[in-house]
């Protein structure tokens, strides 16, 4: 990946992601509730950045605008100068819940990004067990997903989600319903799978810890409606020490902003 | 009870068994078997493409559900027996007669489980054929089927045993080869020991396709599931 054009001014680099007064009500019975009011952002080429808030905030669903699940909303959203339209292979997603068919074994899983491929079954296979192996899963191909566990099972979604060569990879609390010690060591995986992939991600999260141990940027989103609070960039260089007393800095200012 | 009942009108067993033993070796169970077995499966066959199709339209879009709600749960109340007749009328003595009163009568039970069924697809794994851009085959195939095995495995249970029925009717009434031709002939000369004979031999492959083909389909379709050991 040393083609990468590094001596080019950053200002003539043009954004991966470009979301431009986005906003997006939900209408019910009961009322329209605004999720997003005005939401501008831009995402750097190979960029992590982070979007935290408390529950409500509107992170998950602009994650889901981003990556084509929602159709209405205002405002624009360009991905590398395109409109979104509709979900696209171009876009990697990972949800909480690993969303693998229970049906399917490991392989068949992964091999569901490249279905639709235009691409000899060979190379399919070839390019599934490689992904396979980037995230650690090598040797359990075969196995239906209620013989792993939920770390290994996130691993798999992350592989799908990586398979088709998406320019963009979305996480949507990827690593919310794992124990303590799985998602240290997951949170260290993906910061490690992102290193050899080079693509811009953007992780939505309600752990302090994990957005400022992965992303370059924080966006703190502020609840009802879902308005940018501030960005908070994180210019500690990785890995990064999560005990450090800047680190912990961070996290106090992360705190106070978000009114702890 | 049959032993000590034994008269013109509820057989010995003996005499069954003798019934039984001279249908299966001089081989016309068997082939009445086969005819009649060809009749249910081709009827089967459209009954399920008819089913899947429309049950899956209904479950998709409620436009579709709205309007052929009536005609499904029409069908659905109306007997074998009706089926059977009519198509007798309609078609005659032919192949499309057994081939259509088994569908209709197949079709509607078949089409409301499968529509029932499609309202149980996740969300979530919709989403996911979404993401990754799957054609329209490809979601029947990673995500509706899968989901809905379960309820075409029961609908083919309750499917198998209505046609049955049907086919019996149709044989009695309609054509000259099939098992239901043979029960007819049996009661014609009023060969109660006959009757059973081919009743409980007919009993017995309803019995083997039920825990070896439906059963061993079962086991094979439903091997991903993990299985509670307590």
């Amino acid at each position: 990946m040393s083609f990468a054009v590094s001596s080019a001014s950053s200002a003539a680099v043009a954004p991966a992601l470009a979301i431009e007064h986005v906003s997006k009500r939900f209408s019910s019975r009961t009322g329209t509730v605004v999720a997003l009011d005005d939401v501008s952002l831009t995402l750097e080429p190979n960029e992590s950045l982070a979007i935290v808030g408390r529950s409500g905030c509107g992170k998950s669903t602009l994650l889901r605008l981003i990556g084509g699940l929602e159709p209405d909303f205002e405002g624009r959203i360009r991905f590398e100068g395109q409109d979104i339209a509709g979900p696209g292979l171009d876009r990697g997603i990972v949800f909480q819940d690993h969303r693998l068919f229970p049906w399917l074994t490991i392989s068949q899983n992964v091999g569901i990004a490249l279905h639709e491929a235009a691409m000899p079954e060979a190379q399919k296979r070839q390019r599934v067990a490689e992904h396979i192996e980037l995230v650690g899963l090598s040797g359990f191909d075969d196995a239906f997903p209620h013989q792993l566990s939920g770390g290994m099972l996130q691993r798999a979604a992350i592989a799908r989600a990586l398979t088709a060569d998406p320019r963009l990879l979305l996480l949507d609390e990827p690593f919310g319903a794992l124990d303590a010690f799985n998602k240290i060591n997951l949170q260290q995986e993906l910061l490690r799978i992102w290193h050899v992939r080079h693509i811009p991600m953007i992780l939505v999260t309600h752990d302090l810890e994990e957005a400022i141990y992965l992303c370059d940027r924080i966006v703190v989103l502020s609840p009802r409606p879902g308005r940018i609070q501030s960005i908070v960039p994180v210019t500690l260089s990785r890995p990064r020490d999560r005990t450090s007393p800047e680190f912990t800095s961070i996290r106090k200012e992360l705190l106070g902003q978000l009114g702890f | 009870m049959a032993r000590t009942l034994a008269n013109p009108l509820v057989p010995h067993v003996a005499e069954i068994g003798t019934e039984l033993v001279r249908i299966f070796s001089d081989g016309s169970f068997f082939r009445q078997l086969q005819v009649t077995l060809g009749r249910v499966g081709l009827g089967f066959v459209f009954a399920f493409i008819l089913s899947l199709a429309l049950g899956i339209a209904m479950g998709r879009n409620k436009y579709v559900a709205r309007f052929a709600e009536p005609a499904v749960l029409i069908g659905l109340t109306v007997p074998g027996l009706v089926w059977a007749l009519l198509c007798v009328i309609w078609f005659g003595i032919s192949l499309t007669t057994s081939t259509v009163a088994v569908a209709l009568s197949l079709a509607p039970p078949l089409t409301l489980s499968i529509a029932q069924g499609l309202k149980t697809v996740s969300a979530e794994l919709q989403e996911i054929t979404a993401v990754y851009q799957l054609s329209l085959r490809a979601r029947l195939r990673f995500l509706w089927l899968p989901t809905l095995y379960p309820f075409l495995l029961n609908g083919i249970r309750i499917g198998l045993s209505m046609a049955w029925k049907v086919i019996v009717l149709v044989e009695i009434f309609g054509l000259s080869s099939g098992v239901g031709y043979r029960l007819n002939v049996e009661y014609s000369s009023m060969n109660v020991a006959g009757v059973l004979a081919w009743t409980i031999g007919f009993a017995l492959v309803m019995a083997i396709l039920e825990y070896g083909f439906i059963g061993g389909l079962e086991r094979r379709l439903t091997r991903w599931r993990r299985v509670a050991v307590v």
